[in-house]
């Protein structure tokens, strides 16, 4: 423009200028909820515009994944210029750092149609919380807890915004008040495809009775302050127990009945119930079996003890004695554990333990036919 | 017609070990109307039948649902050893899958299904067999708590070559309550009972009656024989029919009738003593003791349609005779002459030395067992088959006491210890004998293995008296092979015969016997062949009570005496009701 033709403008009365573009301004509105969310959570935000001019505004939306305030991506993991937008708060940082996602810094920038710039670059800062670990703990036993047995404690660990093996756990055993040996050692648990849950295990071998506690602390690394959950499993270490007759045959009869016996029969214990030493067992590196001792009252003797006898049946055939002849035969069991049968020779049967549901002495009364 | 359709129907949703059965749909179904009562059922079907494993050609798997309406949708898992096996779909509506299965065992199947129906879920195990598998059957006794149900025997099929899964459903039986009468005084009496199923008699269930008559337990609801043996020997023993429709409350037993007779040593004359039984099959009579003239009596009620009876006679062991025994059409109106042939003489061994290695045997006890040639008596007019077993024990020197024996050749077993038995010939027909040999027992070492010729440690060895032994009452020999090299030591009398038994406690492999063996017959590389695993579930139906300490027992099919009774294997189902037991392995061909 000329100064000539300025000079005529203003004489005129009549300026012409050029409109100035003002700045649009900007807003981030955090659309509920909007509570600090959870690794892995969305995040709703909307950009709030004013351009003076009513222009259109275009945003550009970027988000950073943070530990800190000082310690942030230095790329964003979020960039997207929708008005409103979804944000998933991420899992990890970048690759490169090592601190754990505890924050998301999210800027936005808007231009309008004729390029004037939002300004200040709008900010804001979204807390990330962390949920705490998921811990369960169950106990196993092929022993039923006996003393010198291995039991097997299992922790089956989750957490809802981490991966699951991000929890560290610790163990710590807690022993009965006499303090007895045990030995605690891990042991490996199938992987059975949940990846939301990671199992661990323990064997604990106690060398003493009483109640052992395992307790078992998931401290999650990634939350601020480290968020950590425990649990206890108690475990009662108790005695073998003494084993009991179950199921003989044939049938047991008590003076003064007998049971009748006309043709060569096999005088059987099928089942023992016993915690280490049951009868029948099963190929394991800790089971036993039962140990049987028989003996044979016939007329005009003393009792004698089958001492060939260790198994779990004897025959006796009638016609090895008279007809009308009373027999008694009796089995005793035992387990590894030495107890004594205390009871009187005359008692047809016995319980160690005083429990007459539990008998360790069993006398078929066998009448000869 | 429609009723048929539902009697079918009803038949299929009871006889079904797979089916699952909802109550409550009451939607017309199928388009069966009028049938809104009868519950659904779903059940897995399987074609071919009886799949051979195969890794081309596929089994196919289909549902019957009957009493089901609307349109339905299939989800199947097919599993093996724990793990996914593919499968096809092979109708429209999913009701239809193949699934190949390229290894013999039992395979999981589960449908479930979605829709307007209570029957959403059905599983079942199908065994498919190893090709050319042979097959073998057993005998499947299952004895739970007396309280949950009867014992229960069931025959079953064994295919070679793989693993079996198979569940066992329990009938819980019904609880019976009864009463022993005697039919002379109506008053309830104490007897010992034993109720055996008519279609099973193994599986039988013993128990006593209290002193007024009363019994209780459980059983099937099928006709049962009842042996009744009642406690006072006034009453004879008598097999009653038992049936739970019309249900029987009563068991009736009485005096019966009396047979008598008399029991004439050789030279004719009558002895006291002597005990007379009689037997119509399993039913015995009452037993019989002579008086001084020989005369018995015993009471009998036996079944009518008994024909055969057997008579056995037991003369005192202090008269040196053998025992008789005869099973004929006997005439039991008349008096029952028993006699003892005349040409049958005695021997007394007294003061003859128990020897061994010319050493004598203080205390020895010395049986002398066999059988005499000749007929040494009659029964009714039969000739008799005989049994000699006398016994006695060495004085502190080692000599007999008196001991009178038939003349003839005899065996003797000596009992120096309860492991340490001898068998010898005796021969006292001219009553010469200067002394009783009782040879060492001769030790059989040998190893225990398994199919495939490798150490096999921890096998229990059962050495059980066959022949003289067993008539003199030895006790078997248990023994375990070593527990790291499966070596044994077993200590057998020398002239014995054995059943050798090598089970494995562990059920590791299958049983071995050996039979009737002289020492040097028994294997000394006991091969222990290979074993199925025989798994699953043990459950009551129509209860969901845990079967827990139930027996499980694999049992011969075609055997008899106490093998009718002694376990292939056994086991005992645990705190899951599941049980796992060792078969032999048929083997394929």
């Amino acid at each position: 423009m000329s100064r000539f033709a300025l000079i005529g403008l203003v004489l005129s009365g009549c300026f012409y200028t050029d409109p100035i573009n003002q700045r649009p301004s900007l807003d981030i509105v955090r659309l509920p909820p909007v509570a600090d969310p959870y690794r892995g959570d969305m995040v709703s935000l909307k950009a709030n515009a004013n351009d003076p001019e009513g222009y259109n505004v275009w945003f550009k939306w970027r988000a950073y994944a943070c530990t800190d305030e000082s310690d942030c991506d230095h790329a964003p993991y979020f960039e997207k210029s929708d008005e409103r937008i979804d944000l998933m708060v991420p899992m990890d940082r970048d690759p490169t750092s090592t601190g754990a996602v505890r924050a998301i810094h999210v800027f936005l920038e808007g231009v309008d149609d004729y390029g004037a710039t939002a300004r200040p670059i709008q900010q804001l800062w979204i807390g990330v919380a962390d949920h705490a670990p998921t811990l369960e703990l169950r106990a196993g036993s092929g022993y039923g807890n006996v003393v010198n047995t291995p039991i097997n404690v299992y922790a089956k660990v989750g957490d809802q915004d981490d991966k699951p093996e991000t929890p560290q756990l610790s163990w710590i055993v807690y022993t009965p008040t006499n303090n007895p040996a045990y030995e605690f050692v891990d042991i490996t648990v199938p992987d059975d495809g949940d990846t939301k849950h990671k199992q661990y295990g323990k064997r604990i071998t106690p060398h003493g009775t009483g109640k052992f506690t395992i307790e078992v602390t998931a401290d999650d690394l990634l939350g601020s302050p480290t968020s950590t959950v425990t649990q206890t499993i108690e475990l009662n270490v108790g005695d073998d127990r003494a084993p009991c007759l179950r199921q003989l045959t044939p049938l047991v009869a008590t003076a003064p009945a007998a049971l009748p016996m006309a043709e060569p029969t096999l005088f059987q214990v099928h089942v023992v119930e016993d915690d280490l030493d049951p009868y029948p067992t099963i190929n394991d590196t800790i089971l036993g079996t039962t140990q049987f001792t028989w003996s044979l009252l016939a007329p005009g003797g003393s009792r004698q003890v089958l001492t060939g006898v260790t198994g779990n049946s004897v025959a006796l055939d009638p016609a090895s004695y008279q007809p009308g002849d009373i027999l008694e035969l009796r089995v005793e069991i035992a387990d590894r554990v030495p107890r004594q049968i205390m009871c009187a020779d005359s008692n047809a049967t016995c319980s160690v333990i005083s429990d007459n549901s539990c008998l360790q002495r069993q006398t078929w009364r066998v009448e000869v036919r | 017609m429609r009723k048929l359709v539902a009697i079918a129907m009803l038949s299929v949703a009871a006889c079904s070990g797979d089916l699952s059965v909802g109550g409550d749909d009451n939607t017309t179904a199928d388009g069966n109307t009028g049938m809104d009562a009868v519950p659904c059922g779903l059940q897995i079907g399987f074609d071919p039948i009886d799949p051979v494993a195969s890794s081309v050609l596929p089994i196919r798997a289909y549902t019957n649902l009957v009493n089901t309406a609307g349109v339905l949708s299939f989800t199947w898992t097919v599993t093996f050893n724990g793990a996914n096996v593919p499968t096809t779909e092979q109708a429209a509506d999913g009701s239809q899958i193949n699934f190949i299965a390229a290894t013999a065992g039992s395979y999981f199947v589960t449908v479930q299904v979605s829709g307007p129906t209570d029957c959403s879920y059905a599983s079942t195990a199908k065994y498919v067999e190893a090709p050319g598998a042979n097959a073998d059957v057993f005998r499947l006794r299952t004895v739970p708590a007396p309280n949950l149900a009867p014992p229960q025997e069931t025959y079953i099929q064994v295919k070679g070559g793989a693993n079996i899964d198979r569940a066992i459903a329990l009938d819980s039986g019904i609880s019976v309550t009864g009463l022993v009468k005697n039919t002379a005084t109506s008053t309830g009496i104490s007897a010992y009972l034993k109720f055996m199923p008519r279609s099973m008699p193994t599986a039988y269930t013993e128990l006593f009656s209290s002193a007024t008559g009363v019994y209780n337990l459980r059983l099937l609801p099928y006709d049962h024989d009842v042996l009744v043996i009642p406690t006072a020997t006034t009453l004879a023993p008598k097999l009653v029919p038992w049936s739970a429709v019309p249900f029987t409350t009563e068991l009736h037993v009485g005096p019966g009738t009396v047979v008598s007779g008399t029991v004439h040593n050789p030279a004719g004359n009558g002895f006291a003593g002597a005990k007379v039984q009689l037997y119509a099959g399993s039913v015995p009579s009452t037993i019989g003791t002579t008086a001084a003239d020989g005369s018995f009596s015993v009471r009998t009620d036996f079944p009518t349609t008994s024909s055969q009876v057997t008579v056995k006679v037991t003369p005192p062991a202090s008269s040196g005779l053998p025992r008789l025994e005869a099973t004929s059409t006997f005439n039991l109106a008349n008096a029952l002459n028993i006699n003892y042939a005349a040409s049958l003489a005695t021997c007394n061994l007294q003061n003859t030395p128990v020897q061994r290695v010319g050493a004598n045997q203080a205390n020895a006890q010395v049986t002398v067992v066999g059988a005499l040639g000749g007929v040494a008596g009659t029964i009714g007019g039969i000739n008799a088959t005989n049994t000699v077993r006398v016994s006695a024990t060495a004085d502190g020197t080692g000599r007999l006491p008196s001991m009178l024996v038939p003349r003839g050749a005899l065996n003797v077993v000596t009992v120096l210890s309860m492991t340490d038995h001898a068998v010898s010939a005796i021969d006292t027909s001219a009553c010469s004998v200067t002394q009783i040999d009782a040879p060492a027992m001769t030790t059989i070492t040998g190893a225990t293995k398994d199919a495939t010729m490798t150490a096999l440690p921890n096998i229990r060895i059962e050495a059980e008296p066959v022949g003289v032994l067993a008539t003199a009452g030895v006790a078997p020999i248990h023994i375990m092979s070593n527990d790291t090299t499966g070596a044994f030591s077993l200590p057998l009398a020398a002239g014995g015969r054995y059943n050798v038994r090598f089970t494995d406690p562990q059920q590791r492999a299958a049983p071995l016997t050996a039979s009737n063996v002289a020492p040097g017959g028994v294997p000394t590389n006991a091969q222990l062949a290979k074993a199925l695993a025989l798994t699953g579930q043990v459950s009551i139906v129509n209860n969901s009570t845990p079967v827990i300490g139930a027996s499980v027992q694999i049992l011969c099919t075609t055997c008899s005496g106490l093998d009718l009774e002694r376990p292939i294997a056994e086991t005992a189902t645990n705190t899951v009701s599941r049980y796992a037991i060792a078969v032999p392995d048929p083997g394929t061909m």
